[in-house]
């Protein structure tokens, strides 16, 4: 019989702490920074917008920044994606930045490529490149490896260092792609009772993917 | 001492122009303090030019009446005792005009009143950080900034209303803002509004859901100086365009000026109301253009000088010669450069501009595929694309797919597999050998490694 799983695992929320920050730190620095209730912040640097490929780790920043804005109590407005916002949608992100600007509070944008290059609003772009703009570096493999690693740990789960390296070898090696495998594997190895070895991700990998 | 300033303002009401007695003597409230009198200003440019004009003047006054000296100062108001001096003179004012209608409007009116000029003169959407001295001049913006300050000196009489055009981010805010904090400056109880023009249409919309369009009326035509910034915004929106025709007839009639930005001259504003874009070329049209290397410069010289961080020419030009579309950007440029001068604490010099910058100027690469990696290596090689999946293990085949395989692996985020499968659905194995072979080639082999080397660039870019 299969065993249910009790899903109590505490999920590991992106925080700006569990981020693995491979060459991007000025861009952590910067968003820490930022919003730090201790600081105060140019309004220049209040407005951060953050470029990259997928996988680069925007929606981790943007989801940990909202979280630490609210913790912090500072007024958050985030645009994930501003490359896909329609001409209605560029117009509202336009008067969100202008009242953020003239008020208080953070803008935290991402997009996938630099501010002039996605074909935006023209008064809408170059707000973007006015305050700071930051590319974010993918991960090199040693540093996905870290980063499985570190996520694993926060998981409370013993990952050895094969099926670390078996899932850079054989899988898609962008990061929310190993993400989800890990945790299916977490999972998967409490539902069988088994501990999480290579044979056992070998064999998970075989499943259709809704388990 | 009360009965003396008293006198003091009946003769200056006498002596001086009503203009100069409403800008300089009224807004003061006084205190007695210790026989001393206290004079409050509500601004330090009305305490200076009253300390340095008018003090000679009461402190004569006073000897002349008082037959003694008098201890006499003026101090700035703080912003409460500002506030509550406004809310009285607006008390003062307003019984002239209610006093027409029934009592219950008239206390309404008078409530109304009070909560709007207070709102008002919290609201005028000026931000101080904008004047014309921090304005940098190039001849891209000489004659808009000329006009600006006359108008600024002047308003409602030179030229009204003032149209502004330009491209994004090339100072038209600042300039607006930078007239309303002038008058703001030099006649403190003047009603300025700055707006976005997307604020305008907001507030249209709010009018309507409430049916407030009197109030809205009242807040608009009372203005002295209204400054609406991007009016292209109005485009498609009719009954913002009505309103704005009627405020705009309204405050020009009166005399008051009114100062209206746009990214296009008058006649080519699209979908905007042809009486309105009549209108807006009554008066002045200047341009602004974009700004010539030297004024980029100059720009970020004055901004690095007021962050008080050390910019040298040399910087400057070479920043100024990658950025040329806009003000915003040049900023944007300067604020990054600073951040990782902070972060690394290295020294700002142009090899650490020139890495600041990747970020903000960069253009995407096109997304790197397997399929264009193979074509890259192909065209090198100078071999069809059709030897990326074949069989043939000759050296002049093999090496190049070797190349293209590696490069998948080290560009891509695909699996061993998948890369073996888009080569001709070979093994993965074959994959992880190739990729061992190439590295210990890229290592001892320097033509091999340049190849390689050039390749990667050709992808990414």
């Amino acid at each position: 019989m299969k065993q249910l799983l009790l899903d109590i695992q505490p999920l590991a929320l992106p925080s700006l702490d569990n981020f693995v920050v491979g060459e991007n730190a000025e861009a952590l620095h910067s968003i820490k920074e930022a919003l730090s209730p201790a600081l105060i912040i140019s309004s220049n640097n209040r407005f951060i917008y953050l470029w990259g490929a997928e996988g680069s780790g925007k929606t981790h920043l943007i989801k940990a920044s909202k979280a630490l804005a609210d913790q912090n109590r500072i007024p958050f407005v985030f645009a994930d994606d501003v490359h896909t916002l329609n001409d209605q949608e560029q117009i509202d992100l336009f008067n969100q930045y202008n009242e953020l600007r003239a008020g208080q509070g953070v803008l935290i944008a991402t997009g996938n490529a630099s501010p002039s290059q996605m074909g935006l609003r023209d008064d809408l772009a170059t707000r973007l490149a006015w305050g700071l703009t930051y590319q974010l570096h993918p991960l090199t493999d040693e540093e996905k490896a870290q980063a499985l690693k570190s996520h694993a740990a926060a998981r409370g789960m013993n990952l050895p260092d094969e099926v670390v390296d078996y899932c850079l070898r054989y899988l898609r090696r962008d990061l929310p792609n190993l993400m989800a495998t890990l945790d299916a594997l977490d999972e998967w190895s409490l539902t069988e009772k088994k501990p999480i070895t290579v044979p056992l991700l070998k064999k998970l990998l075989q499943l259709p993917l809704n388990i | 001492m009360e009965n003396f300033w008293s006198a003091c303002l009946g003769r200056f009401e006498k002596e001086l122009s009503a203009q100069q007695f409403n800008t300089w003597i009224k807004p003061l409230s006084h205190k007695v303090e210790d026989d001393a009198l206290l004079l409050l200003a509500p601004n330090r440019f009305v305490q200076q030019w009253v300390k340095d004009r008018f003090l000679p003047k009461i402190q004569a006054f006073a000897k002349e009446t008082l037959n003694a000296p008098i201890n006499v100062d003026v101090l700035l108001m703080d912003n409460i005792e500002a506030a509550k001096k406004q809310l009285k003179d607006d008390e003062a004012k307003k019984p002239e005009t209610a006093n027409k209608q029934d009592g219950i409007a008239k206390k309404a009116a008078a409530a109304t009143s009070t909560k709007k000029t207070k709102a008002h003169s919290d609201h005028s959407g000026l931000n101080p950080a904008f004047n014309f001295n921090n304005f940098v001049t190039g001849r891209a913006n000489q004659l808009a900034r000329a006009a600006a300050l006359q108008i600024a000196e002047n308003p409602g009489s030179a030229y009204n209303p003032l149209f502004i055009y330009g491209g994004v981010g090339l100072g038209k805010t600042h300039l607006l803002q930078a007239i309303g904090n002038y008058l703001k400056d030099h006649r403190p109880e003047a009603k300025i509004k700055y707006l976005h023009a997307e604020k305008y249409v907001s507030d249209v919309v709010k009018a309507y859901e409430h049916k407030a369009f009197d109030e809205f009326k009242r807040q608009y035509h009372s203005l002295d100086l209204l400054l609406i910034d991007d009016i292209q915004f109005f485009a498609k929106k009719t009954r913002t365009q009505e309103e704005f025709f009627y405020a705009f007839n309204s405050l020009i009639e009166a005399k008051k000026q009114i100062i209206i930005t746009c990214d296009t001259y008058p006649k080519e504003i699209q979908d905007v109301d042809e009486r309105l874009r009549t209108r807006f070329s009554w008066g002045l049209t200047v341009a602004v253009e974009p700004p010539e290397l030297e004024m980029r410069v100059a720009i970020l010289l004055k901004k690095a000088e007021e962050a008080k961080i050390a910019l040298t020419e040399e910087v400057a030009f070479f920043v100024a010669k990658q950025i040329r579309s806009s003000v915003r950007e040049l900023e944007g440029a300067l604020n990054r450069i600073v951040a990782m001068a902070k972060f690394t604490g290295n020294a700002i010099d142009v090899h650490l501009a020139k890495e600041a910058l990747k970020d903000l100027i960069a253009v995407r690469g096109r997304q790197i595929t397997i399929e264009n990696i193979q074509k890259t290596v192909a065209d090198y090689y100078k071999i069809k694309v059709a030897e990326m999946y074949s069989k043939k293990r000759s050296r002049n085949f093999a090496r190049p797919r070797q190349i293209a395989m590696s490069l998948a692996r080290e560009l891509t985020n695909h699996s061993f597999p998948e890369i073996g499968e888009a080569f001709g659905s070979r093994h993965h194995t074959t994959v992880m050998h190739a990729c061992d072979e190439i590295e210990q080639l890229r290592q001892n082999d320097q033509t091999i490694a340049r190849d390689i080397a050039f390749l990667v660039q050709v992808i990414r870019d």
